[in-house]
């Protein structure tokens, strides 16, 4: 199968006031088509960053090289007005904070529309049928009642599926969803992943799901790649990474889950120390100073990839220690 | 509660999680409404209180300080103020009195003009909003689409430009620039007339507003309303200056604070034309407090026409209050006070309601 | 926030900002040059701001740098002299202003309840008045001259550092290190200005710098107006309004208006820039539109 994304060696340098920093170093990624991909690590990792930088949507000062392909397309690099196509059309975002994303002073029908009448060329009446068919098709009770409202006049869980519904507007064939449950209460986060679920199988669009919540993972996603501080240390299928973690980083973080799975004895371990900020990040493997498996070597070379079969990888050293590693 | 406080104020409120679904949608909030022009009265009264405070007891002696040069000496004349004003009652007393002349629009004689107060400013009064409406339409004309172009070239040579240009605007004293421009536009070059709203001995246009140049416009004489346009346009550009500098100022500000929020980022990533994000999203996230400031530079401007007006011969409620504070005409200073004062709560008020009408998170009160 | 502790402002930061900074460096030495002519203005002035002579209303030459005026007073040295006047009141009002408004804030925030809640109202009422026109006002009742333009001035000036002092000692009132001084025993007003007061340095001065230009251009509007400072003492707004009367003397408030402007300008800019490094948090928030 081709893949509809894939992302090969992506480097992103951001403005700082000292200087460029590497944020996104070398990322691999590939989402195939009507999965979900989920992608998880610590805030700052650089997770947004990379889907940003795949729209386009970065300051025009970052730097951006490597190759991110829709369908085969290479889009880094792309000319602002045919990027402009890409976005919402073909490949669309839903935020973090439904609140934040969605205009406060503009209504719901004409944040709905706008992008529908720009990139599909329907008239007033047409996107407003449209708007309300999709506003049903994310189970929103009265949709032609909301199109006059503003976003403050529902609740969180309601805006997201706004969001969502804007983001079905164009039929895109990708969907990024930048940790969409986040900001929401928990009773809510469910019917939102559902719903994200349910669109994968009906619609045939793509997800890509980026989150830390590792629960979210081995419940809804395909395949998994875990990010730590600006490169993808593990990747494969979410059952094989989530249930034979190879690289300690996820090691580390599954055993920091307290999930009703693990074993009564081991408790909850959190990794020691802090991620590395971006920028000042540890020589070879950024993870050598928390590791509790480091060898020497991982402080100096940044430890190539391994592959296992043609799904999972991780970036560790076979080192004699890797044997006993992950019991 | 000031603007630049609500302005924070409005991100808290309107980022609480969880808020219940509204049927009904009203305009705006009517307790918000009611809670503003509330604290407006209070101002209201405080203002009079000042002023009564200023007129009746400060003064050593208030009856010699309202009543004119030759009235003072005349003991009876004396006697007579202090009877007629309750001069020896005790100081509420006095306030009820003086409040209830004001609801009577008692504000006293005038000693220069010998007519009542009241009537000089509502002859002057239409003048002062003509230069005033002018002048902040200007402002708002050039000074947010100054702000815009700073903001969207942030740290680049025509941003520092603007933000030194528009921190110099902030700096200058409008009767300053005033008397320059008089001497420059007139004096040296004989472009714009030396000041008044008409010609010399130019017939002002049948009064329906008393603004010259919309009742020129309104009674069809062209020639008329060409004259006073002709009249109006420097000392309105020379009013207008501190609120081209405020809005620039505050435009940058509040584009810039639209521009890194999420609902713009969202915009983008939907795949609209730059100018349309701009247009729709921005401009639209910029609008209230681009209202705001535009009317707090209108009540500037009535404030600053004390200045101006009569460097340029402008027959309106500054120049009166300006010629009655040099003539020491005390009765006719107090009235144009208040009504300046009034003037400028008011529109602070109306400035308030506006935003709630602008931003729809207002509107669900608290 | 809570907890947070601003460093009081050091020379070095000032230095900090100056560096790498021509347009500040420049501000900074108008403003202090300003200072400088005031102070020294018996010995710069090249004539007496007072001494008239038979050269009435002649234009800059080789003797009268900025021409003379009505009377023949050389506008160089009144201009000078000016300085004095402007420069002084301005210091005054706002060192006099901040610290009644330190008192009011102060009071207010450490109190809280219906003390803090009466102070604060009062002082949004007295915020709400425009400037100018209960300026006009109270010099109207109380007679024109200096002294009435300062009070009336004052009266004015402290709300703005009321509110901010109210605003920090509210937010460091609960905060972890003014616990800890009280767990020490410190008194409570002892804690107050020992622990709270350097946190209000940077903040204070940074809105004092700019409301010292505000303060100047309000004087000089007072005194425009024939309010303020009386003939013949020499002052700014009044050598302006002057030139309303000679239409054709451009000298006579050109230079006192080039005064007001580079003295206010150069403080605003000193303000601007002193408020990214003395106040990050930005406390101070930017001016309120127009006072």
């Amino acid at each position: 199968m081709t893949p509809v994304l894939e992302i090969r060696d992506l480097r992103v340098k951001m403005p700082t006031p000292r200087g460029h920093v590497t944020v996104v170093d070398g990322v691999d990624l590939t989402a195939e088509p009507e999965s979900i991909a989920g992608i998880a690590g610590e805030s700052g990792s650089g997770k947004t960053i990379t889907m940003l930088a795949v729209l386009g949507l970065l300051p025009p000062d970052a730097i951006v090289e490597g190759s991110a392909r829709l369908a085969g397309r290479e889009l880094i690099g792309l000319p602002e007005r045919e990027l402009r196509a890409v976005r919402g059309r073909r490949m669309a975002m839903i935020f973090q904070d439904p609140l934040a994303s969605l205009h406060p002073m503009l209504t719901i029908g004409r944040q709905l529309t706008d992008h529908m009448r720009a990139h599909l060329g329907l008239g007033r009446a047409k996107a407003r049928a449209r708007a309300v068919e999709l506003l049903a098709e994310v189970r929103l009770p009265d949709p032609a009642g909301m199109l006059d409202r503003h976003p403050h006049e529902f609740s969180g869980g309601m805006r997201q599926r706004v969001a969502i519904a804007m983001a079905l507007a164009c039929e895109p064939e990708v969907i990024i969803g930048d940790e969409p449950t986040t900001a929401l209460d928990v009773t809510v986060q469910a019917g939102i992943l559902r719903l994200l679920d349910r669109l994968r199988r009906e619609s045939g669009v793509t997800v890509v799901l980026v989150t830390h919540d590792l629960g979210v993972m081995s419940a809804l996603a395909d395949t998994l790649s875990v990010f730590y501080s600006g490169r993808v240390v593990e990747t494969g299928t979410a059952g094989t990474v989530l249930r034979r973690p190879r690289h300690p980083y996820t090691a580390g973080l599954l055993a920091a889950l307290p999930s009703p799975e693990a074993k009564v004895d081991q408790g909850v371990r959190p990794i020691p120390g802090t991620p590395p900020v971006p920028g000042d990040r540890p020589s070879g493997c950024a993870f050598h100073p928390r590791c509790p498996h480091g060898v020497d070597q991982c402080a100096v070379e940044v430890p190539a990839p391994v592959e296992l079969d043609d799904r999972h990888r991780f970036a560790c050293p076979p080192d004699p220690f890797a044997a006993g590693r992950t019991s | 509660m000031t603007n630049a406080e609500k302005t924070d104020g409005r991100q808290t409120d309107g980022r609480r999680r969880g808020a219940l679904p509204r049927r009904r949608r009203s305009p705006i909030s009517v307790a918000f409404v009611v809670r503003r022009f509330l604290a407006t009265v209070v101002l209201c009264l405080a203002v009079t209180f000042v002023v009564f405070l200023l007129s009746n007891v400060i003064p050593a002696d208030p009856a010699s300080a309202n009543l004119g040069d030759a009235a003072r000496s005349d003991p009876e004349a004396v006697a007579a103020f202090r009877a007629k004003y309750h001069l020896d009652d005790g100081l509420l007393t006095q306030y009820g009195e003086f409040l209830q002349r004001l609801a009577h629009g008692d504000l006293g004689t005038s000693i220069q003009t010998q007519q009542p107060v009241l009537s000089d400013l509502a002859d002057r009064a239409p003048a002062t909003a003509e230069l005033a409406i002018a002048a902040v339409f200007m402002a708002v004309l050039v000074g947010v689409p100054l702000g815009m172009v700073s903001a969207l070239k942030r740290d680049r040579p025509a941003d520092h430009l603007l933000r030194t240009v528009s921190l110099t605007g902030m700096s200058v004293p409008a009767f300053w620039l005033g008397l320059l421009a008089l001497q420059l536009f007139y004096y040296r070059l004989g472009w714009v007339p030396g000041g008044g709203r008409l010609p010399v001995g130019g017939e002002p246009p049948p009064s329906v507003t008393g603004m010259y140049t919309l009742d020129a416009l309104l009674t069809g004489r062209l020639g008329t309303f060409t004259d006073a346009v002709h009249h109006l346009i420097l000392p309105a550009l020379i009013l207008a200056t501190p609120g081209i500098a405020l809005l620039t100022r505050f435009t940058r500000a509040a584009v810039l604070d639209v521009i890194s929020e999420d609902y713009v980022r969202a915009a983008t990533a939907k795949g609209l034309k730059r100018s349309t994000v701009l247009r729709r999203y921005v401009l639209r996230g910029a609008t209230p407090l681009v209202i705001t400031v535009s009317g707090l530079a209108l009540a500037n401007v009535f404030v600053a026409s004390v200045l101006v007006e009569q460097v340029f011969s402008w027959s309106g409620l500054g120049s009166y209050a300006y010629q009655s504070a040099v003539r020491l005409d005390f009765p006719a200073v107090m009235g144009a006070c208040l009504c300046i004062t009034l003037v400028y709560v008011t529109i602070n008020l109306v400035v308030d309601v506006l935003y709630g009408v602008v931003d729809p998170r207002i509107r669900v009160g608290s | 926030m809570i907890g947070a502790i601003a460093r009081p402002p050091r020379v070095s930061m000032v230095a900090r900002a100056a560096r790498g900074n021509p347009l500040f460096a420049s501000a900074l030495t108008v403003s202090v040059g300003w200072l400088v002519v005031a102070l020294a203005a018996p010995l710069i002035a090249p004539a007496s701001p007072l001494a008239q002579s038979p050269d009435l209303l002649v234009g800059p030459s080789a003797q009268h740098w900025f021409g003379t005026d009505e009377l023949g007073r050389d506008v160089l040295s009144r201009l000078i002299w000016g300085a004095r006047v402007s420069v002084t009141i301005a210091l005054i009002v706002v060192l006099a202003s901040s610290l009644i408004g330190a008192v009011v804030g102060g009071v207010a925030g450490y109190f809280g309840g219906w003390v803090d809640e009466a102070m604060m109202r009062f002082t949004d009422l007295v915020f709400a008045f425009p400037g100018v026109i209960l300026a006009l006002a109270v010099t109207a009742a109380l007679g024109p001259g200096l002294r009435n333009a300062v009070i009336a001035v004052l009266i004015l000036s402290w709300p703005p550092y009321a509110r901010l002092v109210r605003g920090q000692v509210l937010m460091l009132r609960g905060s972890e290190f003014v616990m800890m001084a009280r767990l020490r025993g410190a008194s409570a007003p002892r804690t107050l200005l020992r622990d709270i007061a350097p946190n209000l340095t940077g903040p204070m001065l940074v809105m004092a710098t700019v409301d010292v230009g505000e303060k100047i251009l309000l004087v000089a509007a007072i005194s425009f107006l024939g309010l303020g400072v009386q003939q013949p003492t020499a002052d700014w707004g009044s050598m302006i309004a002057t030139g309303t009367q000679y239409l054709e003397a451009w000298w006579l408030p050109t230079f006192p208006g080039l005064a007001i402007v580079t003295v206010v300008l150069a403080n605003n800019l000193l303000g601007d820039r002193l408020r990214d490094v003395l106040d990050p948090r930005g406390v101070t928030g930017d001016r309120r539109p127009g006072r």
